[in-house]
């Protein structure tokens, strides 16, 4: 250090002299730490935390710092004042003890000379320099102790004189900031432009904070002189949005800025197309909600994607709405809704949607009865317009359905025959089924059309045992005495007799109970009419009744 | 001179006439497997012999084996049904049986039969009737001609019945349920009362069952069959006959076609030498005696 050399060979007239460079380094240590520099004792800078922001980095800190530049203090002053702790000490240097204090401006880390000068009423002699870095910004008091040499009147050594003066450190750092636009889309980055300039001399970094929306500070480390950066964040939600960025140097927080940041919503919202494939020619709704931007709003709806609109309109407020429309040809389209807000802005919301024409599938069976023995004929007639039909398949309940579910439990089955036409457009295809148990069975036929859908038509059949029937064959010429052949013809079309019981005598009562349906031989004992009763009993219990009154005389 | 009076003569036409008529009696005919025939009153009847009064009231038997058809004179039968011991001792004495071989049946009495006793009941419409053993039974109507139907209450036992020409007709009630044979054939009738139930068989013929007298006819059984119709629970069965069942019943009325009643004619010539004792026996007394009063009247 040159200027310690300086003030060591340079001896003052008034006894104040730096005896050694010893006592000049203690008296600058002082100094420095009266002037409430955290630096004290400080052999190592910390390492900077990496920047959490989008802050673009600043230029490497150049590793050798400028010499820092020098500031002049005179502390001569025109009307010194008596000091009172120099008042109560008047044999001391008195004279010297009127120091002109004031508030220099100075920059922080630059050099600040204090020359030392007699009053008008003392010596008037320049004695001494010294020499110190005002670190932080601010401002300080500078407190000086002054050692006068020699000795008093009384031959001892004389006491100190602390002298005191203020000393303004201006911001070594100046931080600016301003957004690149006057307005930001929320959940769009917004950028802020950053400008630094600090002393070229900074022997330490800058350290940026940025605070927004409440997060805590992100750290950034920049070099010192003069960069730009662009900082840039994302608000979710509009509004307005303070952002403070911070400069701090060794500890100290030199520069602090301000900037405001507007975010507006985006205009758009959420448009819901028919989910389900539309037949053409049917209503279709498109359905609007979370609309955003800033009312009211213009809407025009194009359904068809061809770039005009299918529906115009105004829409007050922001509630959910829907807008029925007509399904046109089948196709797969992008309905395109365009906003315009109140503001200007613009925006779109689209959702695809599909119209396409569902195949007609027609289930038909031939006898919607059929006894136990008769199997159910099923038929299917399916005709899809714009899709070719890939694949039929039925579900014939094989059960009766359960009491608790009203759903028959289906069985799969593929159909006895299958017939397409139409270049596989239509199709027809036939089942055949029996039941053992009467009941009421159901039939459904699914048709896959190329689009994927399936589409599906159902029908029921009754199951029912069929009735007996019996007959008493007529034409019967009986005579007193001789037997007559009595002939009964009986059948179950799902089943068999079993018992064939006849009542010839009338009483009501079948007397003859037979298991086969050979003929009856009577001979009636008398003229008259008599009533000759057949009943026929099925194996499951069902039976039949005929009735023939037979007219008995001695000749025919 | 005698000079006769027109009123004798026809006094002694009287008296032709009148012995005429008492020594042309019918009686019994037996033929014999020999071809011979002979005409007696046939008093009993067993398997083993054949006894009865020859036409000169003279006791005869002959082995049962040497008969081949016995025809009862129907003229001869006071009655409407002849009783006839198939098998079997008459048991006057246990008061079991009160009838005796060849007398007429008392239709209003309930008959029974032992285990070890057959009747057999001839009926003037050509039916014969074998009253089985262990059978309680009673006449209830017969006809007194050939025709007619003859019925028969079956109380419990069975029966064969056999009919020997076209008019034969017999009813069996039971009471549960009517068995009837119409015309020649042969059926068989049994009825317990253990399970109410009766069982009209087929042999041969027309054989038809009903479940009253009251109805108007019966079921039959198919014609030439041997078939079982069964009633029982109220129900009729006709069920084909278990050949062991068709076997036995048909031994036991085997030689029911040996037996008949019917009017059976003397041979005049055969009678001629009856017939002139007879009348000689009345000429001379009646002679004698219009002799004496005609001595008498001229006293």
């Amino acid at each position: 250090m040159s200027g310690g050399e300086h003030l060591s060979g340079s001896r003052p007239r008034f006894g104040f002299r730096l005896r050694s460079r010893r006592r000049y380094l203690a008296l600058l240590a002082t100094f420095a730490c009266f002037a409430g520099l955290n630096g004290c004792g400080k052999k190592e800078i910390p390492a900077p935390p990496p920047p959490a922001v989008k802050v673009s980095p600043p230029p490497a800190p150049d590793p050798v710092p400028p010499p820092p530049e020098t500031t002049v203090v005179e502390t001569v002053a025109a009307q010194p004042k008596p000091r009172p702790w120099l008042r109560n000490k008047p044999d001391t240097l008195a004279y010297i003890g009127h120091l002109w204090s004031y508030a220099p401006k100075v920059k922080p880390w630059s050099q600040v000379q204090i020359s030392l000068r007699q009053g008008p009423q003392g010596l008037g002699v320049e004695e001494g320099l010294m020499r110190f870095l005002p670190m932080a910004a601010g401002q300080h008091r500078v407190l000086l102790d002054l050692f006068p040499a020699g000795k008093n009147l009384d031959g001892e050594n004389p006491e100190k004189i602390p002298l005191k003066f203020q000393l303004h450190v201006v911001p070594a750092v100046t931080l600016e900031a301003k957004t690149t636009a006057p307005r930001a889309m929320s959940g769009q980055p917004a950028a802020l432009q950053i400008s630094l300039r600090t002393a070229a001399h900074l022997p330490w970094p800058v350290l940026l904070q940025v605070q927004a929306e409440g997060d805590s500070p992100v750290d950034s480390v920049w070099s010192p002189g003069a960069s730009e950066a662009v900082w840039t964040h994302t608000w979710q939600a509009a509004g307005k949005y303070p952002v403070r960025f911070f400069a701090t140097v060794d500890g100290h927080r030199e520069d602090s800025v301000s900037v405001s940041v507007e975010i507006l919503s985006p205009v758009g919202s959420v448009l819901e197309a028919p989910a389900d494939t539309v037949e053409p020619g049917s209503k279709a709704v498109f359905r609007v909600r979370d609309l955003t931007g800033n009312p009211p709003f213009r809407l025009s709806l194009d359904i068809d994607g061809d770039g005009r609109g299918d529906w115009q309109g105004d829409w007050q407020g922001d509630k959910p709405g829907a807008i029925p429309l007509v399904a046109g040809r089948s196709g797969r389209f992008e309905a395109v809704l365009s906003i315009a807000d109140g503001r200007g802005l613009q925006g779109k919301s689209e959702a695809s949607w599909v119209v396409n024409r569902r195949a007609k599938v027609e289930m038909l069976v031939k006898e919607p009865r059929v006894n136990l023995t008769t199997p159910a004929q099923f038929k299917i007639m399916a005709e899809d317009a714009d899709d070719s039909l890939i694949r039929v398949q039925g579900f014939l309940s094989d059960t009766l359905p359960a009491k608790k579910e009203n759903r028959p439990p289906w069985v799969a089955r593929e159909p006895d025959k299958s017939e397409t036409a139409a270049q596989g457009h239509a199709l027809k295809a036939y089942w055949s089924q029996a039941w053992k148990r009467p009941g009421k069975y159901g039939a459904k036929g699914c048709v896959t059309g190329s689009d994927q859908r399936v589409v599906c038509a159902q029908t029921s059949v009754e199951v029912f045992n069929a009735r007996p029937f019996c007959k008493i064959l007529k034409g019967l010429k009986p005579v007193p005495g001789r037997p007559v052949e009595i002939r009964g013809e009986a059948g179950d079309p799902d089943g068999e007799i079993v018992r064939w019981e006849w009542d010839l005598d009338g009483d009501g009562r079948y007397e003859l109970n037979r298991e086969q349906g050979d003929p009856v031989h009577f001979t009636f004992a008398r003229n008259g009419k008599f009533p000759v009763m057949l009943k026929v009993t099925t194996a499951d219990g069902f039976t039949a009744k005929d009735s023939l009154s037979v007219e008995v005389k001695k000749s025919w | 001179m005698v000079n006769l009076h027109p009123a004798d003569f026809a006094k002694a036409a009287f008296i032709c006439l009148f012995g005429w008529l008492v020594f042309t009696a019918h009686a019994d005919k037996l033929v014999m497997k020999s071809g011979e025939v002979r005409y007696g009153h046939i008093i009993d009847e067993r398997d083993s012999l054949v006894r009865y009064f020859d036409r000169h009231d003279r006791p005869r038997k002959v082995v049962a084996s040497q008969v081949d058809s016995i025809i009862y004179d129907s003229d001869e039968l006071l009655g409407r049904v002849k009783i006839a011991y198939r098998k079997g001792l008459p048991k006057d004495w246990t008061g079991y049986l009160k009838v005796r071989h060849s007398d007429e049946l008392d239709m209003d009495v309930i008959y029974a039969t032992d285990s070890l006793t057959e009747l057999d009941l001839f009926f003037r419409n050509g039916l014969h009737v074998r009253i089985l053993n262990n059978t309680r039974f009673q006449v209830v109507d017969a006809p007194k001609g050939d025709q007619g139907e003859a019925r028969l209450q079956l109380i419990w036992g069975g029966l064969v019945a056999e009919g020997q020409n076209e008019r034969a007709l017999f009813k069996v009630e039971s009471g549960f349920g009517v068995g009837t044979l119409r015309g020649i054939g042969r059926m068989a009738f049994q009825s317990s009362p253990q399970d109410s139930s009766v069982q009209v068989i087929c042999l041969q013929g027309l054989v038809g069952v009903q479940e009253k007298i009251s109805d108007p006819g019966e079921f039959v059984v198919e014609t030439g069959a041997d078939m079982s119709f069964a009633r029982k629970d109220g129900l009729f069965r006709a069920d084909p006959l278990r050949p062991d069942i068709a076997r036995a019943l048909n031994r036991q009325a085997e030689n029911m076609g040996h037996y008949s009643l019917a009017a059976v004619e003397y041979p005049p010539v055969g009678y001629l030498p009856r017939a002139l004792t007879g009348l000689g026996f009345l000429v001379f007394f009646y002679g004698s005696t219009l002799g004496v009063l005609d001595y008498v009247n001229h006293l």
